[in-house]
């Protein structure tokens, strides 16, 4: 991809009939990094979204609102009560990156190492975008079925994303496998888990990293929805299911050896959103 | 070709820059050799520079995207007479070899520290994760940052 010229729309208004114009010529910016993976020899004008308004977390009484423009360091360095992305952002890349990395970066294109759209899917996040004509909100499972190119194409921006506090019975447990600190994902889970009696009352699951696109482990879901909560459950369910998902191979890692790291990693993510249900910190 | 205008260590410049250039190529094309050109892909950290308080990969930020913000390089901490405290513990601990990758790691000190005045481990190993070092193995450098951290301590 080549930049042949740049320019920085001071509202959303005007960054729509500026995409509007430009149709495929137009290439949203902020952090950039992501523009390092696009190959092959376009010619674009770079709309520099950074003037507007849409960066930093709003706290509302059950849910967080995060702006696109939210750079991974603040959600590294946010807290809050129910507040679960800090632990993700701190394993994003390196400071460098986490400091120049959107939010809206990282949903608006998937590539096979991201983070952050496995655990928006745990969270059953809403993703809102605009367009000249409307908004549209999505939940994060009907976002991440395709690449999100396909439905944000070139004229709509993704404007925030939404997620539940992760409060009172309920936990939040997340693992990224890597090979070398900072490296790319080799394999991400997330688990949400909300508790009531003693039972698994919602479970969202979620993998992503050797998989085309994230996906919810649904099978799994359904199987532990309702059950009583406990390790050994998750060592009687969860093998034969991750055994059938189709994993990919990734450099330094054959599809058999993800399909047992899987096996383990989303056992230990599990057991750890059960332990953060039960503990008052989260 | 296009002007974009930024603050350069404290100074306000305007700089003739292609859409498509990198903010490295930039610096470093207008004298701010303390900018290294390292693996290109923001791997290594070595063309680490401060722009509104954040270090950022310069090799991999586009130069438009400096525009109207304070960007920092080596070039505007301390001088040889007078070396910012950093520069000093990294040198007494006898922290740098080669030295190519230090102007990154000064800078990302500096960052984190400007933010965070006395980091515990943690967070100074996270901050600084993001620079590379292939001479040293890192415990020099983590030493003389952890005395410049016990330092700021004692002044609090």
């Amino acid at each position: 991809m080549k930049i042949i010229d740049f320019t920085k729309p001071a509202s959303i208004e005007e960054t729509c009939s500026l995409l509007n114009q430009l149709d495929s010529k137009a290439v949203i910016t902020a952090g950039g990094t992501s523009f390092q993976f696009k190959t092959g020899n376009a010619v674009k004008t770079a709309v520099d979204i950074n003037a507007l308004n849409l960066a930093g977390i709003e706290v509302r009484e059950d849910s967080f609102c995060i702006g696109a423009l939210t750079k991974i360091a603040e959600l590294q360095n946010f807290t809050n009560n129910g507040w679960v992305l800090g632990k993700v952002a701190k394993k994003l890349s390196t400071q460098q990156i986490r400091n120049m990395c959107t939010l809206g970066g990282c949903v608006a294109q998937v590539f096979p190492w991201s983070d952050f759209p496995v655990v928006l899917l745990a969270l059953d996040a809403e993703i809102n975008t605009v367009n000249s004509k409307k908004s549209k909100a999505y939940r994060a499972h009907d976002f991440f079925k395709q690449q999100p190119a396909k439905i944000l194409n070139s004229k709509t921006l993704v404007t925030d994303i939404c997620i539940s506090k992760v409060l009172d019975s309920s936990g939040f447990g997340y693992h990224k496998e890597v090979r070398t600190s900072g490296g790319f994902s080799t394999l991400t889970v997330a688990a949400y888990i909300k508790i009531d009696n003693n039972k698994i009352a919602d479970i969202k699951l979620a993998a992503g990293g050797a998989l085309g696109l994230p996906i919810r482990l649904t099978a799994i879901e359904n199987e532990l929805k309702g059950q009583r909560a406990s390790s050994s459950l998750f060592n009687d369910i969860v093998p034969p299911h991750a055994q059938k998902i189709k994993w990919q191979a990734k450099e330094g890692a054959s599809d058999e050896y993800i399909a047992h790291l899987a096996k383990t990693i989303i056992i230990d993510v599990l057991n750890e959103a059960l332990k953060e249900s039960a503990s008052e910190a989260k | 070709m296009k002007t974009i205008t930024f603050s350069i260590n404290g100074e306000q410049k305007q700089f003739s820059i292609n859409p498509d250039e990198m903010l490295v190529d930039v610096l470093r094309n207008n004298g701010y050799k303390g900018v290294k050109w390292g693996c290109g892909e923001g791997s290594c950290g070595a063309c680490t520079v401060i722009i509104d308080g954040q270090t950022v990969y310069s090799c991999i930020t586009y130069a438009f995207l400096a525009d109207e913000k304070d960007v920092w390089t080596i070039e505007g901490l301390g001088t040889l007479d007078a070396p910012h405290p950093i520069q000093e513990a990294l040198v007494n601990e006898g922290a740098v070899q080669c030295g190519f990758c230090i102007p990154g790691i000064v800078l990302s000190a500096k960052a984190l520290l400007d933010k965070i005045s006395i980091p515990d481990d943690d967070t100074l190993k996270e901050y600084m994760d993001g620079n590379l070092c292939r001479c040293t193995g890192y415990e020099k450098i983590y030493t003389a940052l952890q005395k410049v951290v016990s330092k700021n301590a004692e002044e609090v």
